[in-house]
């Protein structure tokens, strides 16, 4: 008899999503989490009275998030308060030109009008065809099982209206950004989002182009920063008894002729389960939690030829003056080709580049209570990818320098004189986040996201080299956010309960 | 017959790879980045 009917490996929201389902479905779920908090990159830490979000700074497209509560007979708005951020983002251009995107559409075309009238009939027909879109792929497809080529074709056939947007996924983002717009201040302000997926946009899919749109439905910040999320969803999970554990690192996963059967914790405590699984990313979950040696030669050769996406280093700033921002999102932005240059000409030769390509979150303009009274959080985020392994040197020793070169792009942007207000300063670099999430070269985006990782060709939820071993989070779908690893959650629970319920 | 469909084929080859180096530097870099993870797909399929 086993300990547990379920065990999960992390506590990031694909994990805790599968567990609340699971423990909902009647299966006694434990998770087992390394680090001494949940919610993975969507988490909050707090440090001298200030809250700082890890990684995930927003959620948008939230019918996942609801989906998951419905499925446990709840509602997420008993679990969370979402605040809609509006205007979605307020945009700086390389020549220091500011402007922002509404939430509402009608009053983007206004902006857009009134910086590129060219583009205005660009932007109708981008958001008009991305609507439809996304609302025949938000409720269908984003949550359904799409592992193998039977699987796609169900998902197909209960929408055929997809078929149409197929392409979209052929293409690379800056192909569907260019094919809109004219302008290059408007192709920046939608060109940006492959790097939220860890890619540039000349190779990020098409798909990425459709991120700018998706954020028009509403983005949203949970009071009391990004950890509301995973806490409400192991709040519902408790109620169906789920068991959480946290600072609890596996460091094996147990098999016997092939089937996992439990874990093995870094205390060497043996943990029996019928079900494993692994809300870590792939590789780390094949190649150090199970071994090569225990795996068929082809499995060993799928899961190592995926790349990984880029890391970024992440600066957390604490400041007791009023930031000179608009919106909770602001985004230093930069021509197509300057995202492209950084991709081959710094990043791919192990360079830090020294360009202005970040976003700037501002959390204390949606949720005061995030820092003490008259003082500000500031997430920044260098959405310039930067090398895991810097030429000729090392994170840990680079550390100053990059804080230094933080406050730089804050005086440039956000306060000339920052640098006199900051009460407290950190820095989460490459090496940090492969250390405290355990992502395989710091990529917070997890596998590089491209045509050729797509649905089928993802590692699949339901693993087909050991039985009884289950995965969940960004590895198993498709682009990194909040939305997808939820869904992902959603999916896998969908294989369990039919496999074992 | 035989010539004709050898020829043929030389021509479609020259015509490739006269149309890879018309593209643009970025599209390049995009096919030989799908081209190198395109041979792993069969194997990803099943993982």
């Amino acid at each position: 008899m086993a300990d547990y009917d379920v065990i999960v490996i992390g506590a990031g929201l694909g994990g805790l999503s599968t567990a609340a389902l699971c423990a909902h479905s009647g299966f006694k779920t434990l998770v087992l989490e390394q680090a001494d908090i949940i919610g993975g990159c969507c988490s909050t830490f707090e440090m001298d009275g200030y809250k700082f979000d890890v990684g995930a700074s927003i959620v948008e497209v939230i019918p996942p998030l609801e989906k998951l509560f419905e499925l446990m007979g709840k509602r997420h708005s008993d679990y969370m308060q979402l605040v809609s951020c509006d205007p979605i983002y307020s945009f700086i251009t390389e020549d220091g030109q500011r402007f922002s995107y509404p939430t509402d559409i009608d009053e983007t075309t206004a902006v857009i009008a009134s910086i590129a009238p060219e583009d205005v009939e660009g932007w109708k027909r981008f958001s008009s065809m991305g609507l439809s879109m996304l609302d025949s792929m938000i409720d269908t497809v984003m949550t359904a099982p799409m592992n193998t080529i039977p699987e796609a074709l169900k998902a197909w056939l209960k929408n055929p209206a997809v078929a149409r947007f197929a392409p979209v996924f052929a293409r690379t983002h800056q192909g569907v950004v260019r094919s809109y717009y004219k302008n290059p201040i408007i192709q920046s302000s939608v060109a940006f989002q492959s790097y939220f997926a860890g890619a540039p946009p000349e190779l990020g899919s098409g798909i990425f182009g459709y991120i700018a749109l998706s954020e028009h439905l509403g983005i949203y910040y949970p009071r009391g920063g990004m950890i509301s999320i995973p806490n409400g969803i192991k709040a519902a999970g408790e109620e169906h008894g789920l068991e959480v554990q946290t600072g609890k690192k596996v460091e094996k996963i147990l098999l016997e002729n092939g089937v996992a059967f439990g874990v093995e914790l870094e205390d060497g405590t043996a943990i029996t389960s019928t079900v494993v699984v692994s809300n870590l990313n792939a590789q780390v979950t094949y190649l150090k939690l199970i071994r090569p040696e225990n795996l068929p030669h082809w499995a060993v050769k799928a899961i190592s030829s995926y790349e990984m996406s880029m890391p970024c280093p992440m600066i957390y700033v604490g400041i007791d003056k009023k930031p000179e921002l608009d919106s909770h999102h602001t985004v230093v932005t930069n021509s197509i080709d300057a995202m492209n240059d950084v991709w081959n000409d710094y990043y791919k030769r192990g360079i830090i580049p020294h360009t202005a390509m970040s976003l700037i979150c501002w959390p204390t303009e949606c949720d005061p209570s995030l820092a003490p009274e008259g003082r500000h959080v500031l997430n920044f985020l260098c959405n310039a990818p930067a090398p895991y392994a810097p030429l000729g040197d090392n994170w840990d020793r680079l550390k100053p320098w990059y804080k230094e070169e933080a406050i730089k792009e804050l005086e440039q942007y956000v306060l000339p004189d920052v640098r006199d207000h900051i009460e407290l300063m950190e820095v989460s670099t490459p090496l940090d986040f492969e250390r405290r999430l355990l992502s395989p070269q710091g990529s917070i985006y997890g596998l590089f996201s491209d045509v050729t990782t797509l649905a089928m060709f993802r590692p699949r939820a339901r693993s087909k080299a050991i039985k009884n071993l289950y995965l969940t989070g960004s590895s198993t779908h498709y682009g990194g956010g909040i939305p997808t690893t939820i869904a992902s959650g959603i999916v896998t629970t969908g294989y369990i309960t039919k496999d074992h319920g | 017959m035989k010539k004709a469909r050898k020829v043929f084929l030389l021509l479609a080859m020259v015509a490739l790879v006269a149309a890879y180096f018309n593209t643009s530097e970025s599209t390049r870099r995009y096919l030989k980045h799908i081209g190198r993870q395109v041979p792993s797909l069969p194997y990803r399929y099943f993982i």
